[in-house]
């Protein structure tokens, strides 16, 4: 092969490789679990009936763009880790992901179900349609870039959120439960979380409350 | 067309490898231009066990349960998976319990019939989206079960959540992206993605549900009053 033919085939496969390293070579990368410690050892800590029950909230920017790839607060959404532990109750309890409150506040429940529909795509999707404009190769990419890393973030969200269980003597779950904050949270709010067991043996409900502290820019 | 009358470029593998990978995006799940329906059906799952719970169940296999469907964010591609779930759901019930009659909702048991109905729900269904064809693929189901007794009692739920991965660079998806056809190559793909969440979905709704002593406490009950 001459060295013309070579320069012509070498020049636009470098350009290309160069395309594949700025947009990140392949997928969104699986963003990491976040990780199940000792009960005692999360912000928040309640034993109460046998169980053991374990808060903590994500307000750290870093902790958000580690373990959700992006920062769920600028959103206004809140991610709370939760775990239940019926380390050794009298029977079987039922934990639902859909009776645990954010005290304090009005209807910030985030539905599991349509909890990111237009969250983290919007900018994407932007870009996309621009870059179908110019049509650009490298934009193109970019844009595809963005919309894996969007469409990871929401099944990573998704896959992250606490999820009903039945939990036997000796068991645990965790995930977690998103709620929407205020624009603004006054100083006076004296937030909790409220968690609400079913027993299964005697079909009665127990409420479960943990005192809540504000951190970060939001209060 | 012999070797010789290719472009240049396309005599070269590795160029041709980089064209392959710019086409692939424009596979399924990345630009594709038209709506797209991609329906999906079920393979059995390989299971000798037999069933070991002595309990009449009712199996509800909802219209929204049996017709789901995940729709891409761009709104070019649907996914019907509710034929692949409702199978699986029977496969897992037949597996489980040593009686099963299905039904579309819980009215439909006749009066005797049942000693407690089972339903599985979907509960989220979301596929990762890679930026070039030759990645893989993540699929993320969760499918939620509820038992209760014949008056909607809660006897156990449970959530199940499972992953498949597929990728159109191995198997027939790669041969069929190799002649440029991206649909089927997406299908394929897919096809194979679907087929190890619905294993995965067997394989653990069993397991949770023959593990479970708040299920075998009922059915040992419910075979007493029996």
């Amino acid at each position: 092969m001459g060295g013309g033919h070579s320069y012509k085939i070498v020049f636009p496969s470098l350009c290309l490789v160069l395309i594949f390293l700025i947009t990140g070579c392949s997928s969104a990368p699986r963003l990491p679990p976040f990780p199940v410690k000792q009960a005692e050892s999360y912000q928040h800590f309640l034993a109460v009936d046998g169980l053991q029950i374990s808060v903590e909230a994500l307000f750290d920017t870093k902790q958000n763009m580690s373990y959700f790839g992006t920062n769920l607060i600028d959103e206004k959404i809140l991610p709370v880790f939760i775990m239940v532990n019926n380390h050794q109750s009298t029977g079987s309890r039922v934990v639902f992901s859909d009776k645990i409150y954010l005290n304090g506040l009005n209807d910030n429940h985030v539905n599991s179900n349509d909890k990111l529909k237009a969250f983290g795509m919007k900018n994407s999707m932007a870009l996309s349609e621009s870059s179908a404009i110019v049509g650009g190769v490298p934009l193109m990419l970019v844009a595809l870039s963005q919309i894996s890393d969007s469409a990871e973030i929401k099944r990573n969200f998704k896959s992250k959120a606490f999820q009903t269980h039945t939990l036997s003597v000796g068991e645990q779950c965790q995930g977690f439960v998103y709620f929407r904050l205020p624009e603004k949270i006054t100083h006076n709010a004296n937030p909790s979380i409220t968690i609400e067991v079913l027993n299964l043996q005697e079909k009665t409900r127990q409420t479960y409350q943990l005192p809540f502290n504000w951190e970060g820019d939001n209060k | 067309m012999t070797k010789q009358s290719l472009p240049i470029a396309l005599q070269h593998k590795f160029f041709t490898l980089i064209l392959l990978s710019l086409v692939l995006p424009m596979l399924p799940g990345c630009m594709a231009a038209p709506p797209k329906d991609f329906v999906f059906s079920a393979s059995p799952t390989d299971y000798s066990l037999k069933p070991d719970i002595t309990l009449k169940v009712g199996l509800v296999l909802s219209d929204d349960f049996k017709n789901a469907v995940w729709v891409s964010d761009e709104h070019k591609i649907k996914f019907h998976i509710g034929a692949v779930f409702s199978e699986k759901a029977r496969e897992v019930s037949a597996a489980v319990f040593s009686k099963v009659v299905v039904a579309d909702n819980e009215q439909m048991f006749a009066p005797g019939t049942i000693n407690a109905m089972l339903v599985p729900e979907l509960v989220s269904y979301e596929r990762s989206r890679p930026v070039f064809g030759t990645s893989t693929t993540i699929d993320t189901a969760i499918i939620q079960w509820t038992l209760s007794d014949r008056n909607a009692s809660l006897v156990w739920v449970d959530s199940i959540q499972v992953d498949g991965e597929s990728a159109v660079t191995t198997g027939e998806a790669a041969k069929a992206a190799m002649t440029l056809n991206p649909w089927k190559a997406g299908k394929l793909a897919a096809d194979r993605g679907i087929k190890m969440i619905a294993d995965h979905f067997f394989n653990d709704s069993v397991s949770a549900m023959k593990s479970s002593v708040e299920i075998r406490a009922f059915a040992e009950k419910a075979s007493a009053i029996d």
